[in-house]
């Protein structure tokens, strides 16, 4: 038995059943016991190559599992990173509209939210989102599109505070009837060739399309409560609305017929030709995300008026000597810059309430401001 | 004896693939974690150099040190050395919540060379703190004009020439 079993080879190392040296003896039963152990010799063989292969197996399945859930979290970052690179050049270069394409990226959907001055954009799915509490960026809630649209925008409170960051794309589409009012024949004279926007004679017209969001934007005596029929019962968040009345801009969601409201806010824009907060709720996907981002602009120009009252410091030692021409008229506008500053803090906190006071503020300053040309004095701004 | 024998050279033989086997595998770790070592300290360095240069770029355009216009476009590659004298102040008021997320560790500071009367304006500065080591930093320079609305000649602006220094820190 021992001889045969050591040359069968069969053991491996591994258990073989004991056989006792009595039956061994003979030599039938010995040939039977000897094929059973070479039977589970064989059937060990087979489990120890399944169990190492499985090991193996299950080694390479994890990495290729773990590589691919990194190369997404890569490329995840990659994107992200070159996207925020994209967002601070636009944000800094002055009325300006940029295209980005981005086709590998047509699969991926972006985020884009906002809340209590805090700013986050990422891609769906996936983790490690840009977060961002200064640029004011006024986007859809999701894009999902081959190409971004970007149009940075300057903001003055009568002096520029901020540049804010419109973001849209080839798939998001703005529709609004067309008419003689300067906003609209602003907007088509800007950004007809830019943007995916239309001019229509009519609501009813309006399609879908293969656009991945619809917004509606009604100008004051416009609006309608009822959802243009060709546009009805459309998945949630596919379709929104805003509409224009006096300084106020009031935020319209899908209800399958009928418009849902939001919330209604205030359009604090001083710029007649080119009104920032206005296209900025243009842009806006929801009322938070205009609101929020709003307040990161009230922020800075709170910052930006505080420099300003130091500047009339110096402004006012200038004409100090009581020779100086300029000498009364500087001295009525010290309070100045200091009011504006409180008055952005008001509205960094918060829209409603008193916020709209700041416009009042500005336009006193601009009056001023001016004045201070008019008599060749040192300007403010 | 014979199988004894016979299980002890393939116990040997087991025990020297698996070593082998291991010795592989070591190697593999080895060079991995040589090769990822590097490609971040490369992918740092290309993080650091863009993020030098965004701070540099967002320095260039701040409203915070522009010169403006009245309602105009503001004066490009211009500061304004009244706000340029107060900047710090209202920058280092701030710094915690709101300039370190637009600036980081960086120092800031322009250099008047023409009139060349030895003024510098330090606009931000905002070090890591580090046990006597020096931190690395990237240096930016730009050349800017500056303007003065109150040291003009009869009421004229008067314009100079500022040497901008960006230095950011790692």
């Amino acid at each position: 038995m021992k001889k045969a079993h050591n040359k069968t080879g069969k053991t491996n190392g591994f258990l073989v059943p004991k056989i006792s040296k009595k039956s061994s003896r003979n030599p039938r039963i010995s040939g039977m016991r000897r094929s059973r152990s070479a039977q589970i010799s064989i059937t060990f063989n087979w489990i120890y190559i399944m169990i190492a292969g499985g090991v193996i197996l299950l080694f390479f399945i994890g990495i290729v599992v773990k590589q691919q859930s990194r190369s997404e979290q890569i490329l995840s970052t990659d994107v992200l990173e070159i996207m925020e690179g994209i967002f601070t050049g636009a944000s800094v270069s002055d009325d300006t509209i940029n295209h980005i394409p981005a086709a590998g990226l047509r699969d991926y959907t972006f985020y884009f939210n906002c809340e209590d001055e805090y700013g986050e954009y990422g891609i769906e799915g996936l983790s490690n989102p840009i977060e961002d509490q200064i640029t004011p960026l006024f986007s859809p809630l999701e894009i999902r599109s081959d190409e971004f649209i970007l149009w940075s925008v300057p903001y003055h409170l009568p002096y520029k505070m901020i540049d804010m960051l419109m973001i849209s794309s080839k798939h998001t589409k703005y529709v609004m009837l067309s008419s003689t009012d300067p906003f609209v024949t602003e907007l088509i004279k800007l950004l007809t060739d830019e943007f995916n926007i239309d001019f229509v004679d009519s609501f009813d017209d309006v399609k879908m399309g293969a656009n991945f969001h619809l917004r509606i934007i009604y100008l004051p005596g416009q609006f309608d409560n009822a959802i243009p029929a060709s546009l009805q019962n459309l998945a949630p968040g596919t379709l929104s609305a805003i509409e224009f009345t006096g300084d106020q801009v009031t935020f319209y969601d899908n209800d399958a017929t009928t418009w849902k409201k939001d919330k209604t806010l205030p359009v604090i824009t001083m710029d007649e030709d080119r009104p920032a907060a206005k296209y900025a709720a243009m842009f806006a996907g929801n009322a938070k995300i205009y609101e929020c981002n709003m307040r990161k602009a009230f922020r800075r120009a709170e910052f930006i008026s505080r420099l300003h009252e130091l500047k009339y410091t110096e402004i006012v030692q200038h004409h100090s000597s009581l020779t100086d021409p300029c000498n009364i008229l500087v001295s009525k506008g010290k309070t100045m810059p200091a009011k504006l500053a409180a008055e952005a803090e008001i509205c960094s906190l918060s829209l409603e309430g008193g916020c709209s006071e700041i416009l009042n503020t500005a336009n006193e300053l601009q009056i001023f401001n001016q004045k201070l040309r008019q008599e060749s004095c040192v300007q403010l701004y | 004896m014979l199988r004894s024998r016979s299980a002890q050279a393939r116990i040997t033989e087991t025990i020297a693939v698996m070593f082998i086997f291991f010795i592989l595998i070591m190697f593999g770790i080895i060079f991995y974690a040589s090769y990822s070592k590097n490609a971040a300290i490369t992918k740092q360095n290309e993080l650091f150099s863009q993020n030098a240069i965004e701070i540099t770029t967002k320095t260039l355009f701040m409203p915070e040190l522009l010169c403006s216009k009245g309602e105009a476009e503001p004066e490009d590659f211009c500061l304004d050395v009244l706000k340029l004298k107060h900047s710090q102040t209202i920058l280092e008021a701030h710094v915690a919540e709101y300039y370190f997320d637009i600036l980081g560790y960086a120092k800031i500071s322009v250099e008047q060379v023409y009139p060349n009367d030895g003024t510098t304006y330090t606009i931000y500065e905002k070090t890591k703190v580090s046990d006597n080591t020096k931190i690395p930093s990237k240096d930016t320079n730009f050349i800017v004009s500056l303007r003065d609305e109150t040291a003009g000649q009869g009421g004229k602006t008067a314009y100079g020439v500022g040497l901008m220094t960006v230095e950011v820190y790692k």
